[in-house]
């Protein structure tokens, strides 16, 4: 008997499916015969996630707004979103400007609540659906230099607090965040990772189980809630609750 | 190869305390639907009698009982996955917490329980990848009305249990605990009234016994396995953002 079988023949949006923890998510659902709305920037990767998968794709950038709208007046309504895509670069202290803090801020933040927003004004989102977002370093113990990137993770947690309250008593939408630390994906390649803490970079193919749980109807229960995969690693820091 | 898999129960079996309660008994239920062989533990054998279709072995046992427990450990098989839902309400207003109702509660639902995994890591008894679950409470992170010895004693165990994530961190056992809000269980009903219970709070309804034994599914699959020292809160979205 599969755990997951709820998880048939619901639309599931992933945002950011190209590569990484969003592909194995894709890969996950599709095993459990959800419809996968697979939406990212990269064509190339997109046509080779199809390959793989049976999902419908979606090639858009979530920071233009045009992109967006056209995306949502076409897309049936829709039972859980997961976001995904991300964006980190590193900056000491020294280099923070506006310039420099305003694009982690856009594609971290502002686009995934900006989709969410056209999404709910165009009714794409139905009733008891389950939005995720993900953060990083949820026990607040973030890595040197990654100040505008952990401001903007941080913001989702509040983000989804505060939707609780909006969506969870009328419409019984519910909004988690998974967080993660260092997962063997390309946008760590270049980060050095040393930690004595630290049990191993998880391994890509791990991260979907927060995500597929959190989708599915048997978390019915958890709302408002942070799941931290993180080996442990943070352990020491109090958990931001 | 864990590629597949990941969906997949870790190992095969599983030990249940507390398993006659309202939640221990759901947690059996839905373990033994996915081909888990459960050893079940509690008090009352006409409880445990009803359980037997379910479980590959029922004991009646007292985890309080030192001596009984040590030696009943030593002469188990070795288990995959540990659930501790063992544990006394005990609401009470502060006016009427004694010393030994202080004790009572403490001795049952923390000292009690360390020693349990204490017993079964001495005796090399768990697994490796191995899963231990604490089932705890939101009255461990929140105030809630009459429940200072329980708090007490589930927040003492909640960290000790995160203590204890950190000391198998390298040997692949996760160690996590679920805490959930207003759940209608026996154990609730004749506290009504009492704590978290205003039901206009919860914008999902309160909770169901499943949620948490879905929890637990959740937390015992093999892909879960970089999830330890977390607490999971249920509580529809009621508590925490109050």
């Amino acid at each position: 008997m599969n755990f997951f079988d709820d998880l048939k023949n619901k639309k599931i949006l992933v945002v950011g499916a190209s590569q990484g923890i969003g592909k194995q998510v894709c890969i996950q659902l599709n095993k459990l015969g959800s419809k996968i709305y697979a939406l990212a920037r990269n064509k190339q990767n997109l046509k080779n996630l199809s390959e793989q998968i049976d999902a419908k794709l979606l090639e858009c950038d979530i920071n233009i707004e045009k992109q967006v709208v056209s995306i949502a007046n076409e897309i049936d309504p829709i039972d859980g979103i997961c976001f995904i895509a991300g964006f980190v670069k590193l900056l000491p202290p020294k280099f923070l400007m506006k310039k420099t803090i305003e694009p982690q801020f856009t594609t971290n933040i502002i686009s995934p609540l900006s989709f969410l927003g056209e999404f709910l004004r165009k009714k794409k989102i139905n009733d008891k659906a389950s939005i995720i977002f993900t953060s990083a370093a949820a026990r607040m113990n973030h890595p040197p230099c990654s100040v505008p990137y952990a401001s903007a993770k941080m913001g989702l947690i509040g983000a989804s607090k505060a939707l609780v309250k909006d969506l969870s008593f009328s419409n019984k939408m519910r909004f988690n965040v998974v967080s993660f630390d260092y997962v063997e994906t390309e946008m760590i390649k270049n980060m050095k990772v040393n930690d004595k803490d630290i049990v191993s970079v998880s391994p890509v193919e791990h991260t979907a189980t927060p995500y597929i749980f959190l989708l599915s109807s048997r978390s019915k229960w958890i709302n408002g809630q942070i799941i931290a995969a993180d080996a442990g690693r943070m352990l020491s820091k109090t958990r931001y609750v | 190869m864990f590629k597949n898999e990941i969906l997949k129960l870790n190992g095969e079996k599983t030990l249940i305390t507390g398993a006659t309660g309202g939640i221990g008994k759901e947690i059996v239920k839905v373990f033994s639907r996915y081909n888990q062989k459960i050893t079940a533990l509690g008090r009352s054998i006409e409880k445990l009698n009803e359980l037997n279709d379910m479980c590959l072995e029922t004991k009646s046992i007292d985890i309080n009982n030192e001596s009984e427990i040590k030696n009943y450990v030593k002469n188990i098989e070795k288990i995959d996955n540990l659930i501790l839902c063992h544990g006394i309400i005990g609401a009470r207003p502060m006016r009427m917490v004694g010393k030994s109702f202080l004790n009572e509660v403490i001795q049952n639902n923390l000292i009690s329980t360390i020693d349990f995994v204490s017993n079964l890591l001495r005796s090399n008894k768990i697994n490796k990848p191995g899963r231990i679950i604490f089932i705890s409470s939101v009255s461990a992170h929140m105030g809630a009305n009459n429940t200072v010895p329980y708090a007490a004693s589930k927040a003492g165990a909640e960290i000790a249990f995160k203590g204890l994530a950190r000391d198998l961190l390298k040997k692949d056992i996760t160690v996590n605990s679920i805490c959930p809000a207003a759940i209608d269980t026996p154990l609730w009903e004749g506290n009504i009234g009492n704590a978290v219970n205003n039901i206009e709070d919860y914008p999902l309804g309160l909770g169901e016994v499943e949620d948490v034994a879905n929890a637990c599914v959740f937390l015992c699959l093999n892909g879960s396995k970089f999830i330890t020292g977390e607490s999971i809160i249920l509580d529809g979205g009621a508590v925490k953002i109050n």
